[in-house]
């Protein structure tokens, strides 16, 4: 980003730059001491940045908006507007409030531009903007400013639409990201377990020789001990799985089968995130519960009401109306008989079953092709 | 779908009146193997095709066609098999196998082979025949599709059915301990039922067997309503309609009362009835008999009565036991049913509205303020599936201890959020 020549704004420094920082002990307003006062604190205004402390903010605006104790400053303040700023450079703290204001302003993203191109360019143009709005001599920012108020004044609507949407994305991620570490914490606890238990396990072999031996199993006393390890191998491994790296030493496991399904993982990931990129602002669509589905007929009106005498009995008879049974849809029926057939052709109808039938997704899942091959040759 | 959609017409190749039995079944069931399923492979010799061109008549060379289309075993010379037809499962009155296409081996589809039951020796089982007609005419993404229909030998009836291989939602409601599911998820799992259903309604077609072990789950995800053994379409007026159709669970009072004149409203309490027990994972209303059902009906919804569903006394069957309870308020559902949210359970009492008149259409099920709300509802993809069981734990084991996966999104580095500050 190219910023605007920086020498230039070291010299334009102007109204709202007295003190650049919120001082730490003497109040510059009514220079109280921090000394005699442990509990000082200095809060200042968005409307000039001039720090005061607590008290001078009380004394001097709680009897309503007054101007601004500091010389040569003419601005009328309230108490309200009063803070604790965040950043001790008060530089630095306009700038993020001027920041926040244009971003609430300029809050489009990516997806609203044809290209990234584009989107680059309307940011270079934003962060002109603020660049001037923050550090730009009186004339920028008041232009600046006048830019910023009629974008906002003709775009409000779009504005306030992408701050749901950006609302929205917001409060999904932070879901997400509570479930990704509620399942970490899970894995993790799992893991803890299990480890446990595979450690009791191991930890129960000399007991279990011991016994072996007091049983009189056949064989010599290493002999026992080995088989006992090699269950207890095969345990630990079942309860365990890879990761845990057992003191057995699980070297039997050829590491080829390891790396092998390894890599198996990660291409299943890689699919996983194509496809996941190919709805991706599938969370930020409204759901269409009709599926994007319209059957409404398209020939003919359906009215509430067909008067037919032969339909008479069936309203208001007590057996037909009390459990339910509705003229309408009958009539509904006989409309769509009526019509049915109308407008259809061959050509089209051939045209729809062949992409209609199913769900091509859930015939491909249903795929299955390694099996019966293997089998074929076998 | 490579598959054409071409399906037999019940009465061309099924209700095939002729008892002398063609030349050519005889050729095929020579053939048949030891299990008496007649081999439909590539043993089956080209010149055949010539051949019985000339002996059979029209609605059995398509029969044939299609037949051959679909592979449910296969042999090679020696009778070894090569592919197995498994059993995905026998009911009362059919039995379900695995088979494939055979222009396109990958391509699984389910048959469904109707047993010739004793009731209906002449002609077909109702049920099958209610399957073939209403299913030929639905295509849509929640409703299973009928890829074909043929017939094999004996004159058995072969459906021949998307297959679906992810179990039905019943599995995953029963299965407490290893699957897991929350409000979003029950969002989109009743979205699309309620779209199956009014799909059906809107094609004038009653399901009239809505439960959970109805709603299959395609390998991506999607469900699907099946078995549409109990369907009809809407009957005409003074036609009377029989009572005894719904799985007792899942029947609204209407039907328990004998009613013979019904509408779509009687599938709607059905599907409301599947949306509590997916939420508390239990059959919400289960009587063992049909009193016993009414009788749980009164408590757990209130009693239906002349105030609230005027004329009620009249219908045949009309019997309450012991006191009168009042319908059950909002705050009632909300203790049990409240992890939907209000809007959900605004929704759940208006499909267990006793009065089928004012209990609310599939359309209007759609239309509700629910669907907007916060969950939305979950990815077809990303549900929960029957038992990630096995497969999901050995991946997790394989994984380092808590890490998560890298998704996308926490690679890219995030924007300073000076808006949020504060």
């Amino acid at each position: 980003m190219s910023r605007k020549q920086i020498t230039s704004t070291a010299t334009v420094r102007s109204s709202a730059e007295p003190s650049s920082q919120v001082p730490t002990d003497i109040c510059p307003v009514c220079t109280r001491v921090r000394y005699l006062n442990k509990d000082m604190e200095f809060l200042i205004n968005p409307e000039c940045y001039h720090p005061m402390c607590t008290n001078c903010v009380s004394n001097i605006f709680g009897k309503g908006p007054a101007q601004c104790p500091y010389a040569s400053c003419t601005k009328t303040l309230r108490q309200r507007g009063f803070r604790t700023p965040f950043f001790k450079d008060l530089r630095v703290e306009r700038e993020v409030d001027v920041r926040r204001r244009v971003q609430a302003v300029f809050n489009m993203t990516p997806e609203d531009f044809v290209s990234l191109r584009d989107y680059n360019d309307y940011l270079q143009q934003v962060e002109d903007l603020t660049f001037d709005l923050v550090n730009g001599d009186e004339a920028d920012q008041r232009n600046a400013e006048q830019k910023l108020l009629a974008y906002e004044q003709k775009h409000k609507e779009d504005i306030e639409k992408n701050k749901k949407k950006g609302r929205e994305a917001d409060s999904l991620r932070r879901q997400r990201e509570a479930a990704e570490a509620e399942a970490a914490r899970q894995r993790r606890l799992e893991e803890q377990r299990e480890e446990e238990r595979a450690r009791a396990e191991e930890a129960s072999i000399n007991a279990e020789v011991m016994e072996a031996l007091e049983r009189g199993e056949p064989g010599t006393a290493a002999e026992i001990q080995a088989r006992i390890i090699a269950q207890k191998r095969a345990r630990v491994a079942e309860i365990a799985g890879s990761h845990f790296p057992s003191l057995l030493g699980n070297t039997t496991t050829a590491p080829g089968s390891g790396s092998g399904s390894d890599t198996l993982l990660s291409i299943r990931g890689l699919k996983d995130k194509n496809k996941r990129d190919e709805d991706a602002d599938y969370y930020l669509r409204p759901y269409d519960a009709f599926a994007g589905l319209d059957l409404k007929p398209t020939r003919y009106e359906l009215r509430d009401r067909y008067d037919n005498p032969w339909l008479e009995d069936a309203r208001t008879r007590d057996d037909h109306r009390v459990p339910g049974y509705s003229a309408h849809e009958y009539e509904a029926r006989a409309m769509f008989d009526a019509f049915a057939g109308l407008g259809v052709f061959i050509a089209d109808e051939k045209e729809d079953a062949q992409k209609a039938v199913g769900t091509a997704a859930a015939a491909e899942g249903a795929k299955v092709g390694g099996k019966i091959e293997e089998d074929v040759f076998a | 779908m490579a598959v054409s959609p071409v399906v037999m017409h019940p009465t061309d190749a099924l209700q095939n009146p002729r008892p002398v039995s063609s030349p050519l079944k005889n050729a095929t069931s020579a053939q048949a193997s030891s299990n008496g399923t007649p081999v439909v492979a590539s043993t089956v010799p080209n010149a055949a095709t010539g051949a019985q061109a000339t002996s059979l008549d029209l609605a059995e060379q398509l029969n044939e066609e299609e037949k051959r289309k679909y592979v449910k075993e296969l042999r090679c010379a020696n009778s070894r098999p090569l592919f197995e037809g498994k059993k995905l499962g026998e009911g009362t009155y059919a039995n379900v196998y695995l088979g494939f296409l055979k222009s396109d081996p990958t391509k699984l589809v389910a048959i469904k082979k109707i047993k010739i039951q004793k009731e209906y020796t002449e002609g077909m089982a109702p049920d099958a025949v209610r399957e073939i007609k209403h299913l030929q005419e639905l295509s849509h993404p929640n409703i299973i599709t009928l890829h074909s229909v043929f017939s094999s030998k004996n004159q058995n009836l072969n459906l021949v059915l998307e297959f679906l291989p992810l179990g039905d939602l019943e599995m995953l409601i029963r299965d407490t301990d290893r699957v897991r599911y929350g409000a979003a998820d029950i969002k989109a799992w009743m979205g699309m039922l309620t779209r199956a259903v009014w799909f059906c309604h809107e094609n004038f077609v009653l399901h009239r067997d809505i439960k959970p072990n109805n709603l299959l789950i395609a390998a991506d995800g999607e469900v699907k309503l099946a078995d549409f053994g109990l369907a009809r379409s809407f009957s005409d007026p003074y036609k009377p309609m029989t009572a005894n159709v719904i799985t007792r669970w899942y029947r609204p009072p209407e039907l328990l009362f004998g009613a013979k004149h019904y509408s779509g409203a009687v599938d709607i309490w059905s599907v409301g009835l599947v949306f509590a027990e997916l939420i508390i994972r239990t059959p919400y209303i289960a009587g063992d008999t049909e009193l016993r059902q009414i009788g749980l009906i009164c408590t757990a919804i209130g009693t239906p009565t002349e105030e609230n569903w005027p004329g009620v006394t009249s219908l045949p069957a009309y019997t309450t036991e012991g006191e009168i309870h009042p319908v059950r308020g909002r705050d009632y559902y909300m203790s049990f049913f409240g992890t939907v949210g209000t809007e959900g359970v605004d929704l759940l009492m208006k499909t267990l509205i006793l009065d089928p008149k004012k209990r609310i259409t599939a359309l209007g099920m759609l239309q509700h303020e629910w669907w907007n709300q916060d969950p939305k509802p979950t990815r077809k993809q990303d549900l929960p599936k029957k038992s990630g069981g096995q497969d999901k734990v050995g991946a997790d084991l394989k994984r380092r201890p808590g890490v998560v996966e890298d998704d996308k999104t926490s690679k890219v580095a995030r924007k300073l959020d000076f808006g949020a500050m504060k």
